[in-house]
């Protein structure tokens, strides 16, 4: 009999911190930490994403959405309006969880492509209605965020971005794996697995279904956020559906349903196309090509595949 | 009076000219439409990188028209061409990735949609290209409207395609063997029908339909290498609508969306039109989830 | 009114009646079995007693509380269970995930709380270990505990789902033919075992088609048949019942032909 260990996530996730604190020192220029920043924002959207979509079992094309409003929220609360980031931040977050809720309890009903079906529309509906709102949103062109500040005093410069970006991922890890290890991860999976056999043991499905999904549309709203706050400027395409399926992509190569996995998959998802720069014009094919491949030989992820390996070897 | 009457005819050829343009879209979301549906019904993966045979077509298309050959040869060999891309498709990617979960499925259509872009970068370029009209530019005045020919080519071709659609699935041996595969994957291969078969002849449908699309609106629409992101999403959208998998559904699921953007564009505003679609669609789905015309028991486990 | 009681029950499909009026009384202790003939309804019976479906007439009491429009999920939280005729695992959890998941049924854990690992969850967590192992040790499942569930063999599957019900720890437990698939001994241990929590106060209500087994362990036996209830008392004598014996062997074999437990098998 394995003894029940409340901490057993201890050693990963001291893992993580340290990981994030040294990635700062070994990172070669400005530019790779601005890479950083921008994978460890994905890798937070990532885990939420993953709960939502590797541990219960659902689909969601349209998750670049809630990433889109959190950064619009801070364009526009803090940039035509004048309010606190903060305020900002929390209005987005706000939004991004109502809306969650009100098409949760409606289209979560579904399920398989059916339900990839609804996410993507939802998705697409805000996609172009930032497009088309150009008042508001600057439309296709886009619009400026100003600097976030806290008491006074502006966030600027790529060191003190990563460090706020770090904390949120390694909060948002530690909130994830407290969740999968207890009851509500059991719901999950249970759901993921029988929808009729969660029903018989008491888990209300549609307001689990419904509560992870807010969740993961939180988490993605406060990182597009801090994203927008951090690159200064954003456009129509944070909420489209090619960072939706992005998104996806990342919890797909990482591991279904596994934290780190989701970590992983969000730093290789983000720093490739970086690498593949140099080689131009032919960045898509090979990346299209990549992801063609792993979904061929990693049918699991990454994490997992390796983590059956050890277990393999270990025994 | 007579100022009124004016009036009533302005409104009705407002009226006709809108179902015209809507029914052109609707004709190419269908043909869309049902490309997704000939690969759900064969493998039951939805293949994102549909959208991306109608650029392969009309991309080709419009190439090879300028390496000097005739419109009709260029778009015969434009389909034979994405046909072919569909098949490798088949045996180089969907074939080895078999049995992975739909989500897993999803990435890799998306992969191939990916790479088919960057592909066509590569051996093409990034700008715009069109095919000049099949007859002439002319518009056909009917009462009031003006239709453009290549609309009656679209939609004309369109209807020639699902007539010939539906007698390979009713008549031959190869599309009543895809029937069988549609209807009960398992026992299809029990009483010995080539799996491996039909699913590659659905790819190489899928991609033909596709080219035929492209082929068609290239001289209505510029077309480019990310011209089919939206274009698939769109007759995703319709093949949802009217229940995948299901032909009667293709079409009606094309029609109303072409017709609902054209009425939406026309009477409320162009900017919606496209956001319009998507909220029909999460609606249909809330409503019906299996489409308009779906069975009432099929994909909902 | 203590255990369950159902008045007038009717359930239409269509133009299909599927259950045309049932009145019934059942004690929450003791087994009471439901059997007929396919087609009879006891299925249907048993989606409008656990609340999947919605009954077209009458009304369904449990314990004096009207049921009728509750939500499936509420059920274990009033004192019922149930397990499934096509098993409803949740195979790519460990076994005692699988039980655990039904512990915490009475009290669900809550989002905010499990994110921020509140000590009533970590509190939580350790009872419903407990519970679980409680139950799988009554369904002798206890050194399976760490495996994952799609491994076990069939029967232990089954009892699988047993246990999962127990941890809900319910008055009442509706086995939805338990011993459909399992061989002669695994069906063997298994009256044992359900015969065991009957006598251990927990009330059973048995859907199944082994007569064997029904008349061996079953305190009272119901009997349906095109929708109604057409016997009703101790297995001895729903046996020997010809209006029983008609309904599975077909009208006009007569009473002489005592309801032989093989031969109602066959037929069902």
């Amino acid at each position: 009999m394995m003894q029940f260990v409340p901490a057993r996530s201890l050693l990963p996730l001291s893992g993580l911190a340290l990981a994030l604190v040294a990635a700062p020192f070994l990172l070669p220029n400005s530019f790779a930490l601005g890479v950083a920043i921008l994978a460890i924002l994905n890798a937070a959207v990532a885990v939420g994403l993953n709960l939502f979509v590797g541990s219960a079992g659902q689909i969601s094309l349209g998750h670049a959405a809630f990433f889109g409003i959190g950064a619009y929220a801070a364009a526009i609360l803090s940039g035509t309006y004048g309010f606190n980031g903060a305020v900002a931040l929390l209005a987005g977050a706000v939004a991004s969880g109502l809306l969650a809720h009100a098409s949760g309890r409606t289209i979560l009903r579904l399920s398989g492509h059916y339900l990839a079906m609804a996410t993507l529309g939802v998705g697409i509906i805000v996609y172009l209605a930032i497009n088309q709102e150009i008042g508001f949103t600057g439309g296709p062109d886009g619009k400026a965020v100003p600097p976030f500040r806290i008491f006074g005093a502006a966030v600027v410069g790529e060191m003190q971005w990563y460090w706020i970006a770090a904390i949120f991922l390694l909060i948002v890890t530690w909130m994830a794996l407290n969740l999968v290890e207890t009851g509500y991860g059991r719901s999950l999976g249970a759901i993921h697995a029988s929808e009729h056999g969660a029903r018989a043991v008491g888990i209300d499905v549609a307001a689990v279904k419904t509560g992870i999904f807010v969740l993961s549309a939180v988490l993605a709203s406060v990182a597009g956020s801090l994203y927008a706050f951090h690159i200064g400027f954003i456009t129509p395409s944070e909420a489209g559906f090619l960072k939706s399926v992005e998104l996806v992509i990342m919890i797909v190569v990482g591991g279904l349903g596994s934290v780190f996995g989701a970590i992983l998959g969000a730093l290789l998802i983000t720093a490739l196309p970086q690498f593949l720069t140099g080689f131009h014009d032919y960045e898509q094919l090979v990346f299209g090509l990549l992801l063609m491949l792993v979904a061929m030989a990693l049918r699991r992820g990454i994490v997992p595949t390796l983590a059956t390996l050890a277990a393999r070897w270990a025994r | 009076m007579v100022a009124k009457t004016l009036k009533a005819i302005r409104l009705m050829a407002d009226f006709l000219q809108f179902i015209i343009a809507g029914t052109t879209v609707g004709a190419v979301y269908t043909l869309v439409a049902i490309g997704f549906s000939v690969i759900f019904n064969a493998t039951r993966i939805v293949n994102f990188a549909q959208g991306e045979f109608l650029m392969i077509g009309g991309m080709s298309a419009a190439f090879l028209l300028k390496a000097g050959l005739p419109l009709w040869a260029a778009a015969l060999l434009a389909i034979a061409v994405t046909a072919a891309v569909g098949m490798a498709l088949e045996v180089f990617a969907v074939r080895i990735a078999r049995g992975a979960g739909i989500l897993m499925l999803i990435v890799l259509t998306i992969g191939a949609a990916i790479t088919f872009r960057g592909v066509a970068q590569i051996i093409w370029d990034r700008n715009y290209h069109s095919l000049p009209a099949f007859s002439g530019t002319a518009p056909l005045d009917i009462f009031g409207a003006s239709i453009a020919p290549q609309s009656i080519w679209v939609i004309v071709v369109c209807l020639v395609v699902v007539a010939a659609l539906h007698l390979f699935f009713t008549r031959t041996l190869v599309g009543k063997a895809m029937r069988a595969v549609a209807a009960d994957r398992d026992a299809a291969y029990l009483c010995g029908i080539d799996v491996n078969r039909t699913m590659l002849v659905a790819f190489a449908l899928a991609g033909a339909l596709g080219a035929v699309g492209g082929v068609l609106i290239a001289p209505i629409a510029l077309i480019h290498f990310e011209s089919g992101i939206m274009l698939g999403l769109k007759g995703f959208a319709a093949a949802m609508l009217g229940g995948i998998g299901s032909f009667p559904g293709a079409i009606a699921g094309g029609l109303v969306l072409g017709l609902g953007e054209a009425f939406t564009a026309g009477y409320l505003t162009s900017a919606y039109k496209d956001a319009l679609a998507f909220l029909v669609i999460v609606i249909v789905l809330i409503a019906r989830p299996n489409g308009i015309l779906g069975k009432s028991t099929a994909g909902r486990v | 009114m203590n255990g369950l009681g159902l008045s007038g029950v009717e359930l239409r499909f269509g133009g299909l009646r599927v259950l045309r009026g049932i009145d019934l009384a059942i004690e929450a202790s003791g087994i009471t079995a439901l059997i007929g003939p396919n087609g009879a309804g006891k299925t249907s019976l048993v989606n409008v007693v656990t609340a999947a479906y919605r009954p077209s007439a009458g009304k369904v009491v449990w314990e004096g509380r009207a049921m009728n429009g509750i939500p499936p999920h509420h059920l274990p939280r009033l004192g019922i269970a149930r397990t499934f005729q096509n098993l409803e695992i949740f195979w790519t959890m460990s076994v005692i995930d699988n039980v655990m998941a039904a512990a915490q049924g009475a009290s669900p854990p809550r989002l905010i709380p499990s994110l921020l690992k509140a000590p009533h969850i970590v509190r939580a967590e350790t009872l419903s270990r407990a519970t679980a192992l409680v139950a799988l040790e009554r369904v002798g499942l206890l050194d399976q505990a760490d495996r994952e569930a799609g491994e076990l063999s069939y029967g232990h599957l089954k009892r699988l789902e047993i246990a999962r019900a127990l941890a809900l720890q319910p008055r009442l437990l509706l086995l939805d033919e338990p011993a459909a698939g399992c061989n002669p001994n695994e069906t063997g241990d298994l009256a044992a075992l359900i015969r065991g929590l009957a006598d251990g106060g927990l009330g059973v209500l048995l859907i199944e088609h082994d007569m064997k087994m029904v008349m061996s362990i079953s305190d009272r036996v119901l009997v349906m048949d095109r929708g109604v209830i057409i016997a009703d008392g101790p297995p001895g004598k729903v046996r020997n019942d010809p209006v029983v014996v008609a309904a599975y062997l077909g009208p006009g074999t007569g009473a002489e032909a005592v309801a032989d437990p093989d031969r109602m098998e066959a037929r069902a």
